[in-house]
Parts: C-alpha cells; structure tokens; sequence
C-alpha cells in the first residue's frame, strides 16, 4: 500500500519538470537565408548582399560592359542578357560593385543587336554586371506572392 | 423484442451462421473493388471552365472572355461561389457548389449556360472547355519523358497522340496534360525585311498560305471552301473522285507562288522567299525540365469516384505496353505515385492488424480457457467490420483514413461486445451445470445475453451520443470528419445486431454439448487471488485510493493546456512538392534555368529517386499560372532516412535568394488550398470594377483598421504588376497613311502573335498551319516599334510612327470573385476577445464611404470557426444532458447517475498523460484514442454498476462491501480481458511507430494504452469504493434489506 502510494507521488512529481519542451525551429528559420537586402533612403535603389554559396547556386555570372564603336562615336555594349525592365518602362541593370553584393544601376538602350545591348547612357566601362541571374536578384528585392 | 431476437436466432442458429458466412464471402470480394484513397472527397462540388486565348492579355482575357462568361453563368441553380482567374493566354472560371450538390446535374446546367454565351466570344479564343471532374486529390500520376535521339516535337507528337490517347484508355483517368509540349506545326515565319523588299503585305501570305491548303480558316477567303471531290457515273459503274492532298511538308509550302508576281530575275516568286517555311512549334506557355534538361511532363488525373489503386497500375500496364514501340523514349512513371503510400500504409495496417488479431484470440483463450469461446469472440470482430465496410460501399464511399479511424474508435466497442457477451454466456453455463440444474442450454444462452444485452444498450447509446456533435462540425472541415462518425455508428450497429444474432446462436453451436464445467480458467483463479485482497483492503480504507486519483486527475487536466493541437494528419509520403516560382514577369528561358539548377542540386542528394519540373501551363491542365511559375515534384526512395533526407532538401531548396519556394507533400498542399484557405484570422474583401478605385479603398480600409488594438500582420493583398508593352494607336498619325487602329492590331499581331490559317491531315492527324514571323523580328522592344505595318497604299510604315509603344505596368494575373473583381485586406487578430475586436473592426468598415458599385465583405475563418464551437459547444452540452440522462434510465438511480457521469472525463486522463509524455500535441488519432477510450471506460462501468444492481436485486446479496467485493470480482474476468485485448492489439501499432499509414494510428494507440490503464485502475480500484459510498439505493438506505425474486443460491466464485 505505502509503496504504490510512493509510486504515485514520485509519478506526479516526476512530471512537472518535464513541463518545457520547444518546438523544433522549422528549416526556414535554421538556414541562413541567401540573400540580405538593405532598402537605402530616398530613392536608391536597394543594395543586396548575397551569400558565397547563393552566387554558386543560382550560377551568378558577371560580365564588364564593353566598349564599341558606333559609326565613329564610342559607346557601351553590355549582354542583352543583364537587361530588366521595371514596370514603367525604365531599364536596368544590377552592377557588382563589390564581391557578393549587388546594386541596381540604370541604363538607357539605344538598340539590341542580337544578344548583344548597345547603351545610349550606363555604368562606366569596365564595370562588372550581372549577365546571369539578374532575374533573381530583382526578386529578392520586392516581396512577391506565390499566385 | 430483444429476447424475441434473440430466441429467433437460437432457433434457426443454422441458418444465421450461414447467412454471417455468405456475408464474409461475399465480402471480400467486393472489399477488393472498393475504391480506396488517402483522403475523403472532401471538397465541395466544383466545375473549372477554361478558355484557351492565345495571345490576349490577362486584362483582355479577363473582359473578352471570363466577364461574359460569369455573366452568363452566374445564378446556375445550387452555385455557392464564383471565381476567376485571367492571365495571358488563359481564363479559368471556377464553380463551387452547395455541398450535397449531384455534380453530374450541375456540369449539365453549366453546359446548358454556355452554350448561349459561347456564340458571343470573340473568335481568337478557343471554345471554352469544362474540364472533367476530378478527385480533391486528382493528381495521380506524374510521367517524365525524354530522349537523348528524338526532338522534342516529335517526342510530343508522339506524347499527344500515342501515350495520352492510350492512357486516356484506362478506366478512372479523367484528364492527361502534357507539360513541355511542342506540337509541330509547319509554319510560315514572315521575314519583315524580304517582305518589305519584295513589296509583299502580311494579307498576301496569310491568303496565299490558306488558299494553298485543302482546308483554310481564314473566313472570307476562298481558302474556307473546301473543294469537295464527286464522282463520275459510267454506264455500269460509280467512280468517286478523291484530290490528295500534295502539300503535305513545309518544303513544298514554300513553293507556293505568291499571288504571281515576280522577282527581279524573272523567276516566280514563292513563299521561300518572303518567309522561312519550317516545322515550329506553338508560342510556349509552359515547358517541363526531366533529369536535367527540357522534357515532356504528363500529369494524370482521376475522376472522383476512381480507384487510385487500379488506375494506377493500369496506366503502368497500358505504358509497358507502349515502352516497346518507343526505343528511343525514356518513360519514367514514378516520378509522383501516391499509389506507394496507400500501398505502403495499407501493407502496414494489415500487418498489424493480424497481429493485433493473434493476441486477441491468445487473451481471450487464456481468460476463458476454452478454445470455442475464444473462436466466437474473434469472429465476431470481422463480421461487425465487414457489415460497416459492405454498406459503406454501397453509398458510393471510398475507403480512407477517416473511415479506417472510425473503425478503429469502433474496435474498443466491437471486441468488448464480443467479450461480453461470451464470457456471461460461459460464466453462467459453468454456474448452472456445476450446479445440477437442468434448464436447456439455450435458455442460458438466452438468459445469459439478456443480461448483459440491457445493460450494454445504454452504454452503446452512450458512445453514439459523444459521437454527435462531429456531424455539426460543418462547413469542409465537417466534411473532412464526417464519415468518421458514420463509419463508427455503422460499427457499432452492426456489432450490437451480432451480438444478438451471431453469437448466442454459435455459442449454442459449439458450447451445446461440450463439457466446459470441468475446465477451469487457472490464469483467472490465479487473478482472482491476487485481486481480491487488494481490493478487500481498499474497500475498507478508500481514503488514501480516492487521494491518489484525485491528484493524478488534477494533473492530468493540469497537462491538457499545455499540448498543442493539430488536428489534420500529416502524411509520411515519400513523394514532395516544392515549389520555385521566379518574380512574376520572368521569362520563361530563365524559370526554366533557374529550375533545371535547383533539380540539379536537389537529385544529386542521396535518397531523391526521381526529379520532374514542370513550369507554367499546358493544354487542359489544372495551373492557371504565368511562365514564372514553376513546381518541382520529388520523391525519395523507401530506403532512405526520411527526416533527414527532407532536411538535406529543404537546405538545399532554401539556399536560392530570388525565388518563392518551399518544400511540402501533396495531400498537405491540397489540404491547405481546399480547407484552411487564408491562414490569416479575417479578410476584408472589397468589391469593384475599377481595380485602382479597390486599391484606394483597400488603402482606406487598411487606415481605418491598423490601430484597432489587437490586431497584427495588417496587410493589402499583393497584386503583381508586371511591365507590359501597352500599343495605343495614333488615330491622326494613323489617318495620314489611311490605316485603321483595327488594321493596325491584326497586322501586328499576326506578326507578334502568330495566326492559325489551315490544317493538313496527314495519317489520321491533323496539323495545324501558322503564319508567324522569324524570331528575330520580334526579339526586343525595338523591334515590336519598328514593325512593318502594310498601309493600304502599298507601302509600309513602321508601328511606332502610327501608335505609342511603351512599356506600362500591368497585372499579371486578375482576380474576380462572384462576378467582380476583388482585392483583400487581411490580419490575424492576437487579443483574447475575438468577438469584440471583430464588433470594431465592423464598426469602423461601416464608417467608410464606397463609391456606387464598390462594397466590402468581411470572411475570415474565425466567424465559420465561431459559428461551428457555438454549435458544437450547444450539442456537447446537450450531449451531455443525454448521457447523464441514459445513465439514469440505466442505474435507475439519481446519486449514481451523478456519480457515473462525473468519473467518465478520468478515464481519458490517461490518455492525456500519454499523449503528453510523446509529442505534446493532440492530434485526429489522440482524438480517436480519447472516443475509443471513453467509450470502453463507459460500458466497462456501467456493466460493473448494473452488475452490483444486479447481484442486489436478483441474487440475495446486501448492500455492503461484500457486495462491493463480488461484484468486482466477478467482472475482474471481462473488464481485464477487454482491456488487455484492446491493449495488446495495439501494441503492434505503438511498436512499430511513426511510419507511413500509421499518421493517426500510432497516437491513437498512445492514448488508448495510456487511457486503458487508467481507466481499467479506476474501475477495478476506485469505483466498488464508491459504489459504497454513493451507491446506496434509496429503498436499500437504512433498511439493509434486498428484494429477493428468485430462490436460486448461487455459489461464489471465490470459493
């Protein structure tokens, strides 16, 4: 009798400090995510800093913007590949200012030539752009929904 | 009318075995044709209708197509809701109905409608289509096709009309679309600059093309007559003409003459020269990635009423048959299979249930002693399944987890009335043959039941009763738990008629004449001796016994804040979807690249089996979605680790910056889209024509609600805009070179956007014939302005001198709901007073001016979900009411009926106990553990009570601990046995753990193990004690005598 009277307070006892018990962290929250946009004031456009490994994963590649010779006069040649147009219409670019981070630059195009896109106005020569995943980079900047 | 049951079935007990046989037999024969699925049909009756328009907008497709489409349809008899979906190239209307709608008399309505409108729509877009009817889990079957030899066109030629037509074939597949597909086309891509230099417009080549085959489109031109044959009659006989056909390639097409002009060197001019005749395909709205580079997706769907299981291994079947004329085709099936959880989960079950079987049939034939009881006991468990199982097939029921876990409540009930019933028949045939007495086998038999049948009616009541409230659940999630009560209500009827049928009449069968007297249970008699003194001393001290279970139910009800809750099951499968959706507005070259890298990285995880992408849209197929949008569907083979494997998935998944993405099964995904909806707390959705005017009124609504304490995550729906190439023609410009904004438009889109001008049939296939233009001339923006549009002088000019061309912003996909377009405001509401945040928010939405047309309407799941606790909070209570109620009718006794009804909630707080102690969180199967639980603690009880009621009135004993004592003892025998039979069957269940089929089984055993203690401690323990203390009746109290109605003296067992 004594002893399943122990059994029983030892039983209750036992369970109260069993009382905290986390959930798991989903996997979102445990991976680091890829991608960190800092919005800047006023107008600017965002600066987004990407992490080594999110560069290899979406194949970033970079190209300078070349020079060319338009009839005499000297102007910029990027791949058609970097272009992205905003919904009003503006163009853009995202240049590579320093490694791993990101920032959207305008450009004015005066024509595309096959994958080549010959600029009226842009980022010096020489300046690094992204020719491959610049599609991502623009939507790690605004929030979209799935649809 | 029970004992005339009863007497019928000994009577003819021939007959009634017989006819349980044919019953069996015959069951398991049908059980085989039974359409079997993870999942009820729980979603409302739904009817899509899609319209196919190449090349419109979503805008245009939302006012060409689903606006007169909604007008027409709106109103159908029995339509709940209407929405819609446009984006470029597609409109999809959606049709809910009232639940209980026969679906097959809505679809004939909805067709009646459209077939007035349908004249109506402009003749670029397709017919509309009502798509067929399919499963709330209609994806059956996913199949990846692809070639290292054949091109992709071919490949699709031979997906369309080969693989789809011969799967089409098999019985249960409603609808095959095919992702990637490029049907070849010859077509006539208009070079700009050679037509401009051979002055030739856009008009000559369509008319030329179209007259140059048998059978033109193009309405007014002589293309559209197709030249019939005729015959010539001779004297004696009938020849019928036939013209073949001579173009039937793309290089004789380019042979046609132009209109007879000629070139500079004489030399008829042709369409070579104008355009680059070739085999193409049609503008992309979708494609599909298999094993790292562009494929075919095929995805299967079912009908409701299908049965997963066969129609899946018909498709296999019907694509083995096919594999061997294909070499050079790679044909994956296995890509998606939810078959191999079904099969998986249904494998486990039926694993365990044998199991569970054996150690029944070991615990009764230990208890009872005698093989022949323990044979009745068990075959009255299948038969009372069986009888549920046969009329649920023929309502037209699946057979799914809901109704397996209404069986499985069911169990505790259907195993304890088996026991019950044998074991008094057993107990009281040793009694009256030991003691002499001559009364005929039958009439004990007959007695026997009786006994226990009384009582165990208003038991069985009792747990029909707490079964109530399920059915006013309502709303899907209603639908989703519903036929877990009507599976369980079957179970116990039809247990309760076996039990006055089947088994007293096999009990007469086997029992008749066989000496049972003079084997004696020893395992009992051994139980007995150790019961008894143990409960001889808590009767005379209930003292410190009542303490203990006052503390241990105090801390049981102490655990039940502290679990969570999850009320949907999450299945095991092994087959995932994830999601990798780019910014709306991204083209399709780059989804798909981006989609190809992630498959790469994921199937080169160890433990991913198959890998199949498939991205946008396809003819006929259930995503109504932009070329942005892309679904990766995986899964992992059985050996493999699967949290882990799902860990290394998501990591590798969520590593992608850019991209919307995520990592679930399907049977969630569609649990989430059909039933849960906005996950938020309410939405205010506003009604209007104008979408800028609603996005000023969402504005206005978010205003006046973001300060309402209480509130968080107050947001407007975002609504993708996209840049768009907008075309406004100059009507001045225009006019200065005679042209029309109308000319304008066809010239350019038939360069843009292609136009279908003819067929040639060719091997019982037909195929289509496009004017384009080459993919150069439409390769940027620039180019879109410098389009040649033919004036009507002879020249050209380009697009940009007569129109504006500039790139706007525009929605890429547009909502409408009920016949207007709509936008949502929406937010969780994290203050404890959900009704009065909701009166304000009321409050301040009534405040707002809407302009004429506009208005707002306040959802949210927190009013169904209100509405739903109030109703089942009523019925609980009136449920309540009924037991206490039955529980009177029963004991007869008020003080008794109180008693019993307040010692019922501590069965189940073992069950808590448990289920806190293995995943503190109550799920479907800990609330089937909890029935099940309660309803064996309830009958355990109240045949102990009716027990003592019983040695009272019928058997001379006196109120008093020797009452107490022997009744106790003499039910120790069934009460264990029914414990430890529902116990041990599960222990299988509990063994096992975790794994597929076992989502809701495994906490289910957890509980009932855990409930079973208890309640079986409480009863053997606790409740004789206070039988004495409450159970005093009122004639008993003070007087000490009985009412003796029979002289029988019975001797106790305990001698």
């Amino acid at each position: 009798m004594r002893t399943r009277h122990w059994i029983m307070a030892a039983l209750v006892a036992g369970s109260l400090p069993l009382a905290s018990c986390k959930k798991t962290e989903t996997a979102e929250e445990e991976i680091e995510s890829p991608a960190k946009v800092e919005h800047l004031a006023g107008d600017q456009p965002a600066r987004i800093t990407l992490t080594e490994d999110a560069v290899k994963r979406i194949d970033l590649k970079t190209s300078p913007i070349a020079e060319a010779d338009e009839q005499g006069a000297k102007t910029k040649t990027m791949p058609y590949s970097a272009l992205l147009y905003d919904t009003q219409g503006d163009t853009w670019i995202y240049a590579n200012p320093q490694p791993l981070t990101y920032v959207r630059e305008h450009v004015q195009v005066k024509r595309i030539d096959g994958d080549q896109a010959i600029l009226a106005q842009g980022p010096a020569v020489g300046t690094q752009i992204v020719s491959v995943g610049a599609a991502e980079l623009y939507g790690s900047e605004q929030e979209f929904e799935e649809e | 009318m029970i004992r005339s049951i009863v007497g019928t079935s000994l009577k003819l007990r021939y007959i009634i075995c017989l006819l349980a046989a044919g019953m069996m037999v015959y069951g398991m024969t049908q059980l085989r044709r039974m359409p079997v699925d993870v999942f009820p049909e729980f979603a409302p009756p739904r009817v899509e209708i899609q319209t196919a328009c190449n090349g419109l907008s979503a805008e245009e497709a939302e006012s060409f197509v689903s606006v007169p489409l909604e007008q027409a349809l709106n109103g159908v008899d029995g339509l709940d809701i209407m929405r819609s979906k446009s984006v470029p190239d597609l409109s999809s209307i959606e049709m809910y109905f009232k639940p209980g709608t026969d679906e097959l008399r809505a679809r004939q309505l909805v067709q009646e409608r459209m077939q007035t409108v349908i004249p109506s729509l402009p003749t670029w877009a397709a017919p509309p289509v009502m798509m067929p009817p399919v499963s709330v889990t209609g994806r059956f079957m996913k199949i990846g096709i692809s070639s290292e030899t054949m091109s992709l066109t071919d490949m699709s030629m031979v997906a369309y009309w080969t693989i789809r037509a011969r799967i089409m074939q098999v019985p249960g597949v409603a609808n095959v679309a095919i992702w990637g597909e490029r049907i070849k086309l010859p077509q006539v891509q208009i070079d700009p600059k050679r037509m401009a230099q051979h002055n030739v417009t856009v008009d000559d080549v369509m008319e030329v093309t179209a007259n140059a085959l048998d059978v033109g489109l193009l309405q007014f031109s002589q293309g559209a007559v197709i030249g019939t044959g005729g015959f010539v009659d001779t004297p004696n006989q009938r020849l019928h003409i036939r013209p073949v056909s001579s173009i039937i390639s793309a290089a004789e097409l380019g042979q046609v003459p132009v209109h007879n002009r000629k070139k500079a060197d004489g030399t008829p001019l042709v369409l070579n020269d104008v355009a680059n005749v070739v085999i193409h395909t049609w503008p992309l709205i979708g494609d599909a990635v298999i094993d790292g580079k562009t494929g075919l997706l095929l995805i299967v769907e079912k009908y409701p009423w299908a049965n997963t299981l066969e129609a899946t291994r018909g498709v296999e079947e019907a694509l083995r048959e096919i594999q061997i004329g294909l070499p050079g085709l790679k044909i994956d099936p296995t890509i998606f299979r939810p078959a191999d959880f079904i099969e998986v989960a249904f494998h486990n079950l039926q694993r365990a249930l044998v199991l569970g079987c054996i150690l029944v049939m070991l615990i009764i034939a230990a208890f009872l002693f005698e093989w022949r009881t323990a044979l009745i006991s068990l075959l009255a468990i299948p038969l009372s399944l069986m009888a549920g199982v046969l009329v649920l097939y023929y309502t037209g029921s699946t057979l799914n987890t809901m109704i397996l876990a209404g069986f499985v409540i069911a169990i505790g009930v259907v195993v304890d009335d088996a026991i019950i019933d044998v074991e008094n028949i057993v107990r009281r045939l040793r009694e009256h043959r030991k003691a002499g007495d001559t009364a005929s086998t039958a009439r004990i038999i007959l007695d026997a039941s009786l006994e226990v049948r009384q009582a165990i009616i208003h038991a069985t009541l009792i747990d029909v009763v707490v079964l109530i409230p399920i059915f006013f659940i309502g709303g899907l999630s209603g639908a989703f738990f519903q036929p877990l009560a009507v599976s369980y209500g079957l179970a116990v009827m039809a247990s309760m008629l076996v039990a006055l049928t089947v088994t007293p009449a096999l009990c007469y069968i086997l029992l008749h004449n066989v000496p049972i007297e003079h084997r004696e249970p020893v395992f009992v008699r051994w139980l007995h001796r150790l019961y008894e003194p143990v409960l001889a001393r808590i009767i005379r001290r209930p003292a410190p016994v009542f303490a203990v279970t006052a503390i241990v139910m105090l801390v049981g009800f102490a655990v039940l804040p502290l679990l969570g809750e999850s009320l949907f099951p999450e299945f095991k499968e092994r087959d995932f979807l994830s999601h990798c959706i780019t910014k709306p507005g991204t083209s399709v070259q780059e989804e798909r690249r981006i989609a190809t890298q992630v498959g790469n990285e994921v199937r080169a995880i160890e433990g991913v089996r198959n890998f199949g992408t498939h991205i946008g849209m396809a003819l006929l197929a259930d995503e109504v979605c932009g070329v942005n949008f892309g679904e990766n569907w995986l899964s992992i083979s059985p050996d493999a680790d699967y949290d882990e494997t799902l860990d290394k998935i998501k990591a590798v998944v969520y590593a992608h910056p850019g991209l919307f993405r995520n990592v679930e099964t399907y049977l969630n995904e569609r649990i989430d889209e059909v039933l849960t909806g906005t996950s938020e707390t309410f939405v205010v959705r506003i009604y209007g024509p104008d979408l800028k005017q609603i996005h000023s009124l969402a504005d206005n609504v978010e205003e006046a609600l973001k300060d309402i304490p209480g509130i968080a995550n107050l947001h407007i729906q975002l609504q993708s805009e996209v840049p768009q190439i907008q075309v406004v023609v100059d009507l001045q410009k225009a006019l200065k070179v005679g042209l029309k904004p109308g000319d304008v438009r066809r010239a350019a889109a038939t360069l843009l956007s292609g136009e279908e001008v003819g067929d040639i049939f060719l091997d019982g296939k037909a195929y289509d014939v496009n004017v384009w233009s080459t993919p150069e001339s439409r390769h940027s923006v620039d180019d879109v302005r410098n389009l040649p549009i033919d004036t009507p002088s002879g020249g050209h000019v380009k697009l940009a001198d007569v129109a504006d061309v500039a790139i706007r912003p525009a929605q890429s996909v547009i909502y409408r709901e009920n016949a207007s377009r709509r936008i949502d405001v929406s937010a969780n509401v994290e203050a404890a007073d959900l009704g009065a945040v909701m009166t304000e928010v009321q409050n301040r939405l009534d405040k707002i001016k809407y302009p004429l047309g506009y208005h707002a309407e306040v959802f949210g799941e927190y009013a169904e979900r209100q509405a739903a606790q109030r109703r089942m909070l009523l019925f609980a209570i009136g449920g309540g009411v009924g037991v206490f109620l039955i529980l009177l009718a029963s004991f007869h006794n008020t003080r008794l009926a109180i008693l019993g009804f307040l010692t019922l909630p501590s069965a189940l707080v073992g069950g808590l106990l448990a289920a806190y102690f293995t995943g503190h969180v109550i799920s479907l199967g800990s609330l089937v553990g909890f029935l099940t639980v309660f309803g064996i603690a309830a009958r355990n009880k109240i045949m102990l009570i009716n027990h003592y009621q019983h040695l009272e009135a019928y058997e001379g004993e006196v109120f008093g601990p020797r009452l107490a004592l022997r009744g106790a003892i003499e039910r120790l025998s069934p009460i264990l046995m029914t414990a430890l039979a529902t116990g041990l069957a599960l222990v299988p269940l509990v063994i096992a753990g975790d794994i597929p089929g076992h989502e809701i089984e495994y906490p289910m055993a957890i509980v009932i193990l855990g409930g079973m203690v208890t309640s079986t401690l409480l009863n053997l323990f606790v409740v004789p004690s206070l039988y004495l203390q409450f159970g005093a009746s009122d004639e008993n109290a003070g007087t000490g005598t009985a009412h003796v109605t029979t002289a029988r003296v019975v001797p106790s067992l305990t001698s």
